[in-house]
């Protein structure tokens, strides 16, 4: 009798284990995004002949059924924990290390880099102004000490050493960022530097260009959000992380800000309605938008044009104080061109600024040849 | 459709074990087929005709060469099956590699089929021709009913990854099967160990093997070298056997016993061993239906070597349509006329952790020409192994550690360690003890199991080239 009873408990306990989460969905209403992944959900796919065919009406379909399980965030989170306790420390291309989480950059190849800085001299011989590349470093080379098992980055000083000596002036900010690493420069949770981080950053290119900076103590630091949770944080999906802060810097400058051309301007920097979004560091300058125009705080005639990735997203509160005006173009979604655009706006230099895995890795940076 | 995903786990799996459980005795089969066909156009809607058509062809050749028993009608009953089912391999399977390989040697540019091969042809393929053999033998006999036969057919248990199901391992159980409560709660244990096989170690160990393989090879070191094909090597082992112990648990729960594919390979302390544990229903199909009828050991040692020869290289094409296999098989051959020739009788005299060793860089090694997409690559690949490539560089100390937890468990997990471990304390416990133990144990698998399938992470299907 007590063999069938635990016979019966081990049946009940399997078919309930399977059933149960079919029979919850199915009750559950689905969800559209999944604000942990940073991700959306696939929805109910529609039925059709071609896709039953074809099979892609039953992909869809298996991944509809995984993507709305119930308490799928907790089980994911599990599945991270479990594969951390059996020793890995890299989930998605971040590193789980000493109280940060590292994007990793190895694999960036020679190649690449070089067309890419090719484009960018292409487009300072165009121009009669002067032209700076600034690579902003990752996380893992100014903390490699935090990289879990010393990690496997490769020595990334022969493709900072490619860009100089070329037809623009190389602003390498390792220096610059390696002197304040005691401070909160990167997030712990995300791939980007803070906007202390970037203040640093600018103070350097600053100094390079003789611009008279207002000093950091100035500026009035403001906590705009204490939950923060990056990219790395969506990746990685470990319980228990800490998270990270979100600060603006106003330098006392009203600060004019219009996007992509349109009429209206606005006041300041922030879009704070994205600090309960999927994506809070959208923060500052309303995340990758393709062309943002600042009138700054300086009455001194500098104009910047800015050619980026999302790095300088939180730079531009502190180049915006020191210039008269910065434009800020993402070749991502920009498509005009760059060097007409620069002539066009007056400007008096030009800052190219990347992280240096973006650089190497984005596809976009050839369109600065177009017009030069 | 695959066992570790979310349709068959949570929708198809319950669906099927409750029409199974609701279907009277005589509709078990029909349940059973319907069942097995949504399964495999789930994945192949349209090569769901092939099987169909296979299905058919040897129902109707058993029938045939049955009734013509004794007479020429059977042997071409027989001549039929075997040209069908050959003939849906040769063009399905291997008709690109020919056309491609008549190129190259001719110069030709004929050219190359480019069908995707059918997930699972190589198993039901081989299923129906052993029972057309089977029935022509006089061993069992013709099946009448055409659901019953076309169930076993296609039976989707074992459907996609094996084992072998014979016609005769299952002929009774066609006809009158009853799954008991204790059937089905150590079917579904059995079935919960293998996908957490799958789930928690194989596709783990995978991982860490597409992460080296990926490096290119010129920065790979020997170490890492090492590392990647110890990954593949578990995660081979586990991907397959947990299948296997899908397949049986699954049968097990529908009232079917499927024979046992896999026991404890890695344990073996010859190559020849080896290959009596490891896929054994592959290795018992090639042997009852290709060696022996060759000839076997009955005409001489010459022969005998020649049979051994041809069936594998059978075996190794087996495997996938690529030289690649064809070289596995025959790197096996030689170990396996070595084995019997020479080194079997030495290494039965050696201590027994010399033939382990042996053996386990033989598998080692044979799995460099299996892992890659083309010998050419396994040969790079087995040259950073031996080559003198830098012992460290490649990050072997990075993979290493983050791979030191996993490995050590994987170890224990393919030895036989744990089934002792569990015979002993299951004795001094009693039966209700562990019981009770192993039920725990299968809420924590399922339950990791099904954080990992919620994870959707890494989960590649290895079988769809076989």
């Amino acid at each position: 009798m007590r063999k069938v009873s635990l016979a019966g408990a081990a049946a009940v306990l399997f078919t309930a284990l399977l059933v149960l989460p079919s029979f919850l969905s199915l009750l559950l209403p689905d969800r559209y995004v999944s604000e942990r992944e940073r991700r959306g959900l696939q929805q109910r796919p529609t039925f059709s002949a071609a896709g039953l065919l074809s099979g892609r009406y039953m992909q869809e379909l298996e991944t509809y059924f995984s993507d709305q399980l119930p308490l799928r965030d907790g089980l994911a989170s599990l599945n991270a924990g479990l594969s951390f306790c059996l020793g890995q420390r890299e989930f998605a291309s971040f590193y789980v290390g000493d109280g940060r989480l590292l994007q990793a950059q190895r694999g960036l190849n020679q190649e690449d880099m070089e067309k890419n800085l090719s484009y960018v001299e292409a487009l300072a011989a165009s121009l009669d102004v002067p032209v700076t590349l600034a690579l902003a470093p990752g996380s893992a080379e100014i903390y490699p000490e935090a990289l879990p098992y010393g990690g496997m980055e490769d020595d990334l000083s022969p493709l900072y050493d490619s860009a100089k000596g070329r037809a623009f002036s190389l602003l390498d900010l390792r220096p610059a960022l390696l002197a304040h690493k005691n401070e909160d420069i990167y997030f712990k949770t995300d791939h980007h530097w803070t906007s202390l981080g970037a203040a640093y950053a600018w103070a350097a290119y600053a100094e390079q260009n003789g611009i008279d900076a207002l000093p950091l103590g100035e500026y009035e630091e403001r906590p705009l959000s204490d939950t923060f949770y990056g990219t790395g944080w969506a990746a990685v999906g470990l319980p228990g992380l800490p998270a990270d802060t979100l600060f603006s810097y106003d330098g006392g400058q009203p600060l004019k800000l219009t996007q992509n051309g349109d009429e209206k301007e606005r006041d300041g920097l922030l879009f704070e309605e994205h600090l309960n979004s999927a994506d809070p560091y959208a923060v500052y300058l309303n995340g990758n938008q393709p062309l943002i125009t600042i009138q700054g705080g300086a009455a001194n005639g500098r104009r910047l044009l800015i050619v980026k990735d999302s790095f300088a997203n939180c730079l531009a509160q502190f180049a915006a104080t020191d210039v008269e005006r910065v434009d800020l173009i993402d070749l991502r979604a920009f498509r005009g061109d760059v060097a007409s655009y620069a002539r066009e706006m007056g400007a008096t230099e030009l800052l190219v600024l990347y992280n240096i895995k973006n650089f190497c890795e984005d596809k976009n940076l050839y369109l600065l040849k177009k017009g030069s | 459709m695959v066992f570790s995903g979310a349709a068959f786990l949570f929708y198809f799996l319950p669906l099927a074990l409750a029409l199974n459980a609701l279907a009277p005795g005589r509709w078990k089969n029909a349940a059973l087929f319907l069942c097995s066909l949504v399964f495999y156009a789930w994945g192949e809607p349209v090569y769901v005709l092939l099987l169909l058509f296979s299905s058919v062809a040897d129902y109707l050749c058993g029938l045939l060469a049955e009734s013509q028993r004794g007479r020429t009608g059977a042997k071409w009953a027989l001549g039929l099956s075997l040209f069908v089912n050959l003939s849906l391999l040769g063009a399905f399977k291997y008709a690109g590699l020919f056309v491609s390989s008549f190129n190259t040697l001719t110069g030709l540019q004929l050219p190359v089929p480019q069908l995707r091969l059918p997930i699972g042809i190589s198993f039901y393929t081989f299923q129906t021709m052993s029972y057309t053999i089977d029935v022509y033998r006089g061993r069992v006999r013709a099946q009448r009913d055409f659901i019953a036969f076309a169930a076993f057919v296609s039976m989707f248990p074992q459907l996609v990854a094996g084992p072998i199901v014979r016609y005769s391992d299952i002929e009774n159980s066609l006809l009158d099967r009853r799954a008991t409560l204790r059937d089905y709660s150590d079917g579904a244990w059995r079935f919960t160990v293998g996908l957490s096989k799958k789930l928690l170690l194989a596709n783990a160990a995978g991982q860490a093997f597409e992460n080296i393989r990926q490096t290119a090879f010129s920065d790979l070191g020997a170490a890492a070298a090492w590392l990647g094909i110890v990954c593949f090597f578990f995660q081979i082992y586990f991907d397959f056997s947990g299948y296997s112990d899908m397949a049986v648990g699954l049968g097990r729960m529908l009232g079917f016993t499927f024979p046992e594919n896999f026991d404890h390979p890695y344990a073996s302390t010859s190559v020849t061993e080896f290959w009596r544990r490891w896929h054994m229903s592959l290795s018992a199909w090639f042997r009852d239906y290709v060696y022996i009828p060759l000839g076997g050991n009955r005409k001489g040692l010459k022969r005998q070597i020649l049979n051994l020869l041809i069936t594998w290289l059978l075996t190794g094409l087996w495997h996938g349509a690529g030289w690649n296999f064809a070289l596995w098989g025959l790197y096996y051959f030689a170990f396996l006329a070595l084995e019997k020739l020479w080194l079997g009788k030495r290494l039965q005299r050696a201590p027994r952790a010399v033939g382990w060793a042996y053996t386990l860089l033989v598998t080692l090694v044979g799995w460099t020409l299996f892992a890659f997409d083309s010998a050419r690559e396994g040969g790079q690949y087995l040259l950073r192994m031996f080559a003198g490539a830098p012992l460290l560089s490649g990050g072997f100390l990075y993979r290493f550690r983050s791979l030191w937890p996993l490995l050590p468990l994987m170890a224990l997990a393919a030895s036989p360690l744990p089934a002792r471990l569990w015979g002993m304390c299951a004795k001094r416990m009693g039966e209700k003890a562990a019981g009770a133990l192993r039920l725990l144990a299968m809420a924590a698998l399922l339950l990791l199991s099904i954080a990992s399938v919620a994870s959707g992470g890494y989960d590649p299907f290895l079988y769809f080239r076989f």
